[in-house]
């Protein structure tokens, strides 16, 4: 059974090879429908492992690994074209094929007009096959050939309109960064190698816990290598300048790459690596710190963006933070089980993005948007639901993660006091702007009455339903992920802490965020006018909120800009250009000198040959 | 008295199916016309049947005439390169002899008896009957690269690789008689039986022999210092000739020296790992620095044919089992690649203008994108790229390396493989990112196509599924 899984890596790239091939000659609408075929039939194999998994007692789940074919042997180093089934990497490629069959539906919808519709749908496939290479790799060998898949994936993906400069400078800003991980990776399976004298995920693992000591120098490093990975991946600060700006690709690609599946791959990473992480207590602080941060400032810029599609970017790097914070005090099934309620709303939120930019012609400036709601009703209600579930209401999905993970910054492992505190003004942040977004999107009136919104057909409201619905309810999956994915964190199941207290402050910050929103953007018809009436005091505040994301820049942004200009008049125009260029220039001094050295005359060939027997023969007998 | 050696024909089938079909090539030459497509399908019929009869023998290794002929693993899985390679090269010549105007019969049974000296030169383990080999093949060249008797970079190509080619068989044959007279047999299990003894092994004229067998074979392998006549030649020589050399008769000198190196002179291993080192490190530098700034496209890739002779030469320091499945896997590789690249090198060009520049690549990957492709395949795999063959078979020898600590080593050849991504990225860049500076008349005949279709299967085919063809390398 578990041999049909590489039809999970086979459908995918069948659908990428043939619709890029013959994609010209494909029916328009066919292409999509293939391609959506491909990927749902991806679920379906995915479906049926997650079934011959629970065939098995749970301490038998793991380790499935199916080789194709030995690719390279040779003595001391071997490597096999082979995927691991267990617990985690099906859970994730559930998320992955599933919601991407949906993401997959609704882009059949809304790329309708675009004209190169088949090439679209042939890179959608690739991306699908780039992440299941990087969840099913047994080895880390593949796991970065699938991680530098992706990376190319998302680069097509996001300069997909190569007309527009703005998409194309964004794909190469999001490669390169996604490079810079690559490297760290790169370097980290050659330590991996070196120490363990394997690649292999089973073998690495099983001999982590004895190889080091805890906190020894070469299993930070390695540790601290493979987050940078991660953190690259899953744009955590200081590499995350790339998600913002990727938004400039077609709103389903935002959806798929951007939300629900590429940039979680960091907080997978980490979960699948738990055992070598586990030895590195000092690493886990620093991704429950690196994870707090991004939440609280990706929180904070998102209060003040007008570009819908921003404000859900800045949203999503906030919320990886949080899984981030999960995975690093030390509660790995929280952070999936954040990262699948996540993929739900998230999707949900950009796909409803995706129908109002739809519906109001290419418009993303919220400021200009506003009383979509009855234009747009099952919009309208879908945003509603993931607005709910993102903000924390109670009861949604997104209260139930949101609400383990703020838990266990206190309570977790390596939880404290700040981790919690920080968690808490961030999930305040989130109620803020995710209904600040949502008022002003759907609710008040128009305010281009010019525009004549318009609901988007079926195609692309049934996936927003279907996501509605595990939204909502998704939640309740929680205990069900937690004990199937405990075999995977060494049968760790995460505790439940009943601690009321934090309960009540955790909701009441959600609450609060929602409540200010709604003073502040649902009453009265001028609503500025009012707020600064009303609630000067916290019409203040939050404009001092946008100070904030001033004084960011004051204080990060211009210092580094600075730097970095010093950096480039001085470092790297005398510096690195300079030796980058002059190794160019001695490299091509060398190669014309050797093309003058070949003169073409006979005489001087002969007499090189013999010259160089001497030197030859000289060096043997004084050597 | 001396006794006469055991006579083994069958030992020796390849050569002599391969010699009768040469002849009879020769004969029917005679009775047809201007139209030779005749003689290619008794030439390839011939070369299969070679290929075939190789396995005449099964019970390896099988020495025979008095120990200066084995039929071994090495020389069966040489033997095929060799016919698929010259299979590969007369495949390449139909179409373009029939542009470039070439109506000579002989064209077909020189390649063919090349092939003869290649199977005799990586089958023979006695150093008379390797010289013969070497001679037979190089006297063929020599006519090859000058078949194109009208053309004047074609007949300085012949001269030059001829006058340079006599100085180096020269040396060989002078290295040669050192060590005979050294060891005072030919043989090369009798010369490693001789020099298991001190008093032999101290003698310095070995030093000296080894020094000119060095020589000689430097100048086959096209290995720096020895290289300088590669440049030329390739660029003067018929396209087809010169993918042939550079891949047959280079790794039938690579068998040849494996050879004589590992088999014969094991003692002597800490003075010529030291000197082949240090060749095989000039020899990649030149090789890939050279091949920067060439505009020629034939005159890269001779520089890429030169440096890759240096990736080779780490096969022979390295010595054992892994490092032998490695250079066979390397020259097969080799074979897939270089052919794939020269057959499309062929096909741009047209009668009068061969298209040679790399300017006349610009936007051949949008006006024929398979084409562009194919030729992208080629060249990343000769740049060593996974998952293509070029990899793989670099992955090998470098293991091998390793394996017997050559650490640096290793560490430069990687090196190198960076630096030579630079150039052939560069013909890649021409294809993808210029404009087409005129219109590209590309008529892709079925031969052509089979041709690049064969490049390609073997190039991702070994770089994808290398393991049946290792285990088959391996001995």
């Amino acid at each position: 059974m578990y041999s049909l899984s590489w039809l999970i890596l086979l459908l995918p790239l069948t659908g990428f090879l043939s619709l890029s091939w013959f994609g010209k000659r494909f029916p328009k609408l066919l292409g999509g429908w293939f391609a959506c075929a491909m990927v749902g039939g991806a679920f379906l194999v995915t479906l049926l492992m997650l079934a011959q998994l629970y065939s098995e007692s749970p301490a038998d789940r793991l380790n499935h690994v199916q080789t194709l074919y030995p690719w390279i042997v040779s003595e001391g180093f071997s490597l096999n074209l082979s995927i691991l089934i267990d617990p985690l990497s099906v859970f994730m490629l559930l998320i992955v094929t599933g919601v991407g069959f949906l993401i997959h539906v609704y882009s059949i919808g809304y790329m309708h007009h675009d004209k190169e519709f088949n090439r679209f749908f042939a890179y959608m496939n690739l991306f699908i096959f780039a992440m299941s290479v990087l969840v099913l790799a047994a080895d880390f060998f593949f796991l970065i050939v699938g991680w530098a898949l992706v990376g190319l994936a998302s680069y097509l993906l996001i300069g997909f309109w190569t007309e527009k400069k703005s998409a194309v400078l964004a794909a190469r800003k999001a490669f390169v960064m996604n490079v810079i991980g690559d490297v760290g990776m790169l370097i980290a399976a050659f330590m991996i190698f070196e120490h363990f004298g394997s690649l292999n995920y089973v073998d690495v693992f099983k001999a982590a816990p004895t190889a080091f000591f805890p906190n020894d120098d070469s299993i930070l490093l390695i540790t601290f290598l493979l987050l940078v990975g991660a953190f690259a991946k899953s744009a955590q600060i200081p590499l995350h300048t790339w998600l913002p700006d990727a938004m400039e690709g077609p709103t389903p690609v935002s959806a798929l790459i951007h939300a629900a599946t590429m940039v979680t791959a960091g907080v997978y990473l980490v979960a699948r690596c738990n055992a070598l992480f586990t030895m590195a207590p000092f690493t886990m602080y620093l991704i429950a710190s690196v994870g707090v941060i991004t939440a609280i400032v990706a929180g904070s810029i998102g209060m003040v963006q007008y570009d819908i599609k921003r404000v859900i970017a800045y949203s999503t790097m906030s919320q990886i933070g949080f899984m981030f914070l999960a995975v690093g005090v030390g509660v790995y099934s929280v952070g999936m089980f954040h990262l699948m309620t996540h993929a739900f709303f998230k999707a949900l939120l950009f796909l409803g993005a995706g129908s109002v930019i739809h519906g109001m012609a290419d418009e993303q400036d919220i400021r200009k948007m506003g009383g979509l709601r009855y234009a747009m009703p099952i919009t309208f209600i879908t945003f509603l639901i993931a607005s709910l579930a993102l903000a924390g209401f109670p009861l949604t999905a997104g209260f139930f993660s949101k609400e383990e993970i703020v838990m266990n910054a206190y309570h977790g492992q390596y939880g404290n006091f700040v981790f919690w505190g920080l968690a808490v003004i961030a999930v305040g942040m989130t109620g803020f702007y995710t209904f600040r977004l949502f008022f002003y999107t759907f609710m008040g009136k128009s305010r281009t009455p010019e525009a004549k919104p318009h609901e988007s057909p079926l195609v692309m409201t049934a996936p927003l339903m279907i996501l509605a619905g595990l939204s909502l309810l998704g939640g309740f999956l929680g205990p069900w992920v937690h004990s199937f994915l405990s075999p995977v964190f060494g049968g760790a199941v995460p505790m439940h802490h009943d601690d009321a207290m934090l309960e009540i402050i955790a909701v009441a910050a959600a609450m609060g965020g929602i409540i200010a929103a709604v003073a502040i953007y649902m009453t009265g018809k001028d609503q500025l006018a009012f707020a600064k009436q009303m609630l000067a005091p916290i019409y203040e505040a939050l404009y001092n909120k946008y100070y904030i994301d001033e004084i960011y820049d004051f204080l990060i942004v211009k210092p580094v800009k600075a730097i970095g200009k010093f950096m480039e008049e001085r470092a790297e125009k005398l510096g690195i250009d300079f030796s980058v260029d002059e190794v160019g220039r001695q490299v091509r001094e060398v190669s014309r000198g050797i093309s003058i050295w070949q003169s073409g005359k006979v005489r001087i060939y002969a007499l090189n040959m013999v010259a160089g027997m001497v030197t030859i023969l000289l060096f043997v007998i004084f050597m | 008295m001396i006794a006469a050696p055991e006579i083994d024909l069958i030992s020796l089938a390849p050569v002599l199916v391969l010699s009768v079909f040469t002849m009879l090539v020769m004969l029917i030459d005679l009775f047809v016309g201007k139209n030779k497509s005749v003689l290619v399908f008794v030439a390839l019929t011939g070369l299969l049947l070679a290929a075939v009869s190789s396995f005449a023998k099964t019970d390896w290794p099988v020495s025979s005439f008095g120990g200066s002929y084995v039929v071994d693993h090495m020389s069966v899985f040489f033997t095929m390169i060799f016919c698929l390679s010259s299979g590969l090269a007369i495949l390449l010549s139909v179409d373009y002899n029939k542009r470039e105007n070439i109506r000579v019969g002989e064209y077909y049974s020189l390649i063919m008896f090349c092939t003869v000296g290649m199977i005799i030169l990586a089958s023979s383990t006695d150093l008379i009957m390797i010289f013969l080999g070497i001679e037979i093949v190089s006297l063929c060249l020599y006519v090859l690269a000058g078949i194109r008797r009208g053309d004047t970079r074609s007949n300085e190509a012949a001269l030059k690789y001829f006058l340079l080619g006599a100085f180096a068989t020269g040396f060989l044959l002078y290295g040669m008689t050192l060590l005979y007279g050294a060891t005072g047999t030919t043989k090369l299990a009798g010369i490693a039986e001789a020099l298991s003894h001190a008093e032999v092994l101290s003698q310095p004229i070995l030093v000296m022999g080894v020094v000119l067998l060095i020589a000689g074979f430097g100048f086959k392998v096209a290995s720096v210092p020895f290289h300088m006549w590669t440049p030329d030649v390739y660029q003067g020589a018929p396209t087809p000739v010169t993918a042939f050399m550079a891949v047959g008769p280079k790794a039938a000198a690579f068998a040849a020296f494996f050879r004589v190196f590992t088999t014969a002179m094991p003692e002597l291993a800490p003075t010529w790992e030291v000197l082949l080192s240090i060749i095989a490190v000039t020899t990649m530098f030149v090789g890939n620095l050279g091949a920067i700034m060439q505009t020629n496209i034939k005159r890269l890739l001779a520089y890429s044919s030169i440096s890759h002779a240096g990736y080779i030469l780490i096969a022979i320091i390295a010595k054992g089992s892994l490092a032998t499945s490695a250079l066979l896997f390397y020259m097969l590789s080799y074979t897939f690649m270089t052919f794939g690249a020269f057959s499309i090198v062929i096909l741009l060009g047209r009668a009068g203008k061969e298209n040679l520049e790399l300017e006349d690549y610009s936007g051949l990957g949008f006006k024929a994108p398979l084409l562009g492709l194919a030729m992208s395949v080629f060249l990343l795999s000769l740049g060593g790229l996974p998952p293509l063959a070029g990899f793989v078979a670099k992955f090998y020898i470098f293991q091998a390396a390793l394996n017997e600590g050559y650490v640096i080593l290793v560490v430069l050849a990687v090196l190198n493989s960076a630096i030579s991504l630079y150039y052939y990225l560069k013909v890649i860049v021409f294809m993808y990112m210029k404009e087409p500076k005129g219109d590209f008349q590309i008529s892709l005949t079925p031969i052509t196509l089979i041709i690049i279709i064969i490049g390609l299967i073997g190039t991702v085919q070994l770089g994808l599924f290398p393991g049946p063809v290792i285990s088959l390398a391996h001995p």
